[in-house]
């Protein structure tokens, strides 16, 4: 597998390429060659690929570093005509103010090969000389929030007869065009999560002559994108900083923009009808901004369990400010649970439930021939539930360990005991699937039994439940035709969309 | 040919499906090897006949006598008794455990001392969720026929009793009111003594104890614990005394 690196070069210092470079030359990979595009002659810069042994691309005995002149015409075209002589597999499109560490090539043979139908792979990658600032991690590979914002810089090897020409007539958000073309015309990427890869490479912070520097006309530049993709205008815009995966969520069902979290404010290019923030955090109120601030716009926020947990903890004074504004600036409040409500209700913010969408009902299925039951306890109600199991020898019962997967599927009876009285995720998957619950929670179908009651009576009780629904050969009908209706997409969406005066559930 | 059986386990249970597997399972990893258990369902009206199916399903040393009507506690022992084939008779109340020693230690001490007919050590409380709790050294004191008379108590925990077989088909466990009120195990402990079979105590722990205070009939435990040592009936007149 070959990569060959493209690297158009404009106004960079010596030190700055000669780095680039070198960190290309030294990957632990060697199947690589790097072909330096010079958008305009300049002396200097040529002097340092001569000095690491770089040849003209023309030269018969050009090595593994290459280069070529071209009249100056912007990075796009610097890039196409690189791109022309590539002889490698994989081709990187590599700016020259970035350098690599030495086993990223490594990292991408790993995914490429482990999966033959790939054509790109991405990560994520860090500032260089700035421990100071976080890394920028990315996120995984979803078609649609890559039409929304571009996740994808332009360093990464796509598969070399799936390159298309980079749009020159574009003055920045190149990548983000060209990713978009890429994606559309059928190709597959995947994340390399920053866990299991270390940033794989660093960039320098845009300078004043850098394509994203100070001068650049962000919001005209995505408009010109966004036209020339023939992207619609929405009316509803969808925000989050803590909760993305459920925010992206909520923007597919309703059909919205959405921005992840505040360093994409720059994306706000338009004024929203409607704003919907997923999530709260009040301990970062800088981040919501635009959403207190932005004037006409109906505003909802869709609160997440652990942001009204945090509030719960959160000192007088910042609780008092955050009561002010929320209920004062016409925004309608929600949330899925019980818990919730009461916390919010605390604080005097009055909200309706209504239960988080789901769009893909995981499985539905006859009981598995084998009984089997899934547990989660929490830390308070693991002996409780283990004893339990060491009562029941005949009884298969898994104790969820964290890290281990396990497919719900095989389970026809779920055990949630855990202080916190909302119902995970996996549980509610189980009663949407039409299996059975067991659990400490006062909700529809959900087994309640109560822990106020001797422990002895306690177990009892559970194990009378169980023991009664290894006899059951059905699923559960009428409790997942209870939760599939309240968490239907088209009931989220008539509630949070209707005009006027919101009603409590 | 099948190996004789050293030693039997004998288990009676009454609605125990909180604790009879852990019971069970804690006779089954014992150290020493040659045992069989043998568990009486008193009539259990709960999961424990599943339980037990399991059991014989999955180790052929657990031997479940066929579900008898609920007849109460000494019933179910003296039935257990009658059953099992091994010469040293261990007893393990239902919601009780036998440390993994124990079984090692009794032979041990049957071996070394051959005067010696029933032999019982010390005993640990554990919790519902078989958290430990103190050790119960008393038990472990050397059998006192004085003390006994003195306080009413035996102070010997019943789940670390083992017997040579003599002593239990000379002596069985009293029905009735002793096994409705619990003291089943308190009465053989004294009929074995006025028999004249001799005590041992072993200074380790033997088993591990569930304890749980259950109300009881404290006066009529009295009154049958006084007959029984004195050899009168209350409110009789007749002098024979039997020590």
């Amino acid at each position: 597998m070959k990569f060959s690196f493209v690297v158009p070069v404009y106004k960079k210092s010596a030190a700055t390429l000669k780095r680039c470079l070198k960190s290309l030359l030294t990957q632990s990979y060697k199947d690589t060659e790097v072909i330096v595009v010079f958008d305009g002659f300049d002396e200097e810069l040529v002097n340092v690929v001569l000095d690491l042994g770089g040849n003209a691309l023309v030269d018969p005995k050009a090595g593994p570093l290459k280069f070529l002149v071209e009249e100056h015409g912007g990075a796009c075209k610097a890039r196409n005509a690189g791109a022309a002589w590539a002889l490698g597999d994989f081709i990187s499109f590599w700016d020259a103010d970035c350098f690599a560490e030495p086993n990223m090539c490594n990292a991408w043979v790993a995914y490429l090969t482990g999966d033959p139908t790939l054509d790109f792979v991405y990560s994520g990658y860090k500032w260089a000389d700035r421990p100071d600032l976080a890394g920028y991690d990315s996120e995984p590979f979803d078609p649609w929030t890559l039409e929304k914002y571009n996740y994808i810089a332009s360093m990464f090897p796509l598969r070399k007869e799936k390159v298309l020409q980079w749009d020159e007539s574009l003055d920045g958000l190149q990548d983000w065009d060209f990713w978009r073309r890429v994606v559309k015309s059928g190709c597959k990427g995947e994340y390399m999560p920053t866990g299991g890869v270390a940033y794989p490479f660093s960039t320098e912070l845009p300078t004043a002559d850098s394509i994203s520097g100070p001068k650049a006309d962000v919001p005209a530049r995505i408009a010109k994108v966004r036209s020339k993709h023939g992207d619609l205008d929405k009316d509803t815009l969808v925000l989050s900083n803590l909760h993305h995966v459920n925010a992206i969520e909520v923007a597919k069902i309703l059909d919205a923009d959405y921005f992840p979290g505040p360093s994409f404010d720059y994306w706000h290019t338009r004024e929203y009808k409607t704003l919907v923030q997923v999530g709260f955090d009040g301990r970062q109120l800088a981040s919501t901004y635009y959403f207190l601030t932005a004037k006409d716009a109906k505003k909802i926020i869709y609160w997440m369990g652990p942001d009204a947990d945090a509030l719960q903890m959160a000192p007088f004074k910042v609780v008092n400010e955050l009561k002010e504004q929320l209920t004062t600036s016409g925004i309608s409040h929600y949330c899925d649970d019980q818990t919730t409500k009461n916390q919010l209700a605390n604080i005097n913010i009055d909200s309706s439930i209504i239960r988080f969408p789901v769009r893909f009902n995981m499985f539905s299925a006859p009981l598995p021939e084998k009984f089997k039951v899934l547990a989660y306890c929490d830390e308070t109600y693991k002996p409780l539930i283990e004893s339990i199991k060491k009562s029941m020898p005949d009884v298969d019962i898994d104790m969820v360990q964290p890290g281990v997967q396990y497919k719900l599927a095989d389970y026809s009876v779920n055990l949630q005991f855990t202080e916190d009285k909302r119902l995970i995720t996996p549980t509610r998957n189980m009663l949407l699937a039409g299996r059975y619950v067991v659990s400490n929670i006062q909700e529809p179908y959900c087994g309640y039994v109560s822990i106020e009651q001797d422990i002895d009576d306690f177990k009892r009780d559970v194990i009378k439940k169980i023991r009664t629904l290894m006899t059951v050969k059905e699923p559960d009908i009428k409790a997942q035709a209870h939760y599939r209706h309240l968490t239907a997409p088209e009931t989220f969406i008539a509630e949070l969309m209707k005009v006027g005066e919101e009603v409590n559930v | 040919m099948s190996k004789k059986v050293k030693a039997s386990f004998i288990v009676p249970v009454y609605n125990g499906e909180l604790f009879i597997a852990e019971a069970i399972d804690s006779c089954l990893r014992q150290t020493e090897k040659n045992f069989e258990v043998v568990v009486v369902n008193d009539g259990s009206t709960d999961s424990t006949s599943d339980i037990l199916a399991w059991f014989t399903l999955h180790d052929k040393r657990v031997v479940v006598l066929p579900k008898a009507e609920n007849k109460g506690r000494s019933a179910a022992r003296n039935a257990g008794i009658k059953a099992a084939k091994g010469d040293i008779l261990l007893m393990l109340d239902a919601d009780d455990l036998a440390h993994p020693e124990r079984l090692k230690a009794t032979l041990k001490h049957f071996a070394k001392h051959k005067e010696t007919d029933i032999v019982y050590g010390k005993y640990q409380l554990i919790d519902s969720l078989d958290n430990p709790g103190p050790v119960v050294d008393e038990a472990g004191q050397e059998w006192n026929w004085q003390r006994v008379l003195d306080t009413k108590l035996t102070y010997i925990g019943h789940s670390t009793m083992a017997f040579r077989r003599q002593v239990l088909t000379s002596v069985a466990y009293t029905e009735g009111e002793w096994s409705s009120l619990g003291i089943d195990d308190w009465k053989l402990q004294v009929d074995a003594h006025k028999a004249g079979f001799k005590f041992g105590a072993i200074p380790y722990v033997l088993s591990y104890y569930r304890y749980k205070s259950k109300p009881r009939d404290e006066k009529r435990v009295d009154e049958l614990k006084k007959e029984a040592l004195s050899g009168i009936p209350e409110g009789n007149t007749a002098l024979e005394v039997v020590s």
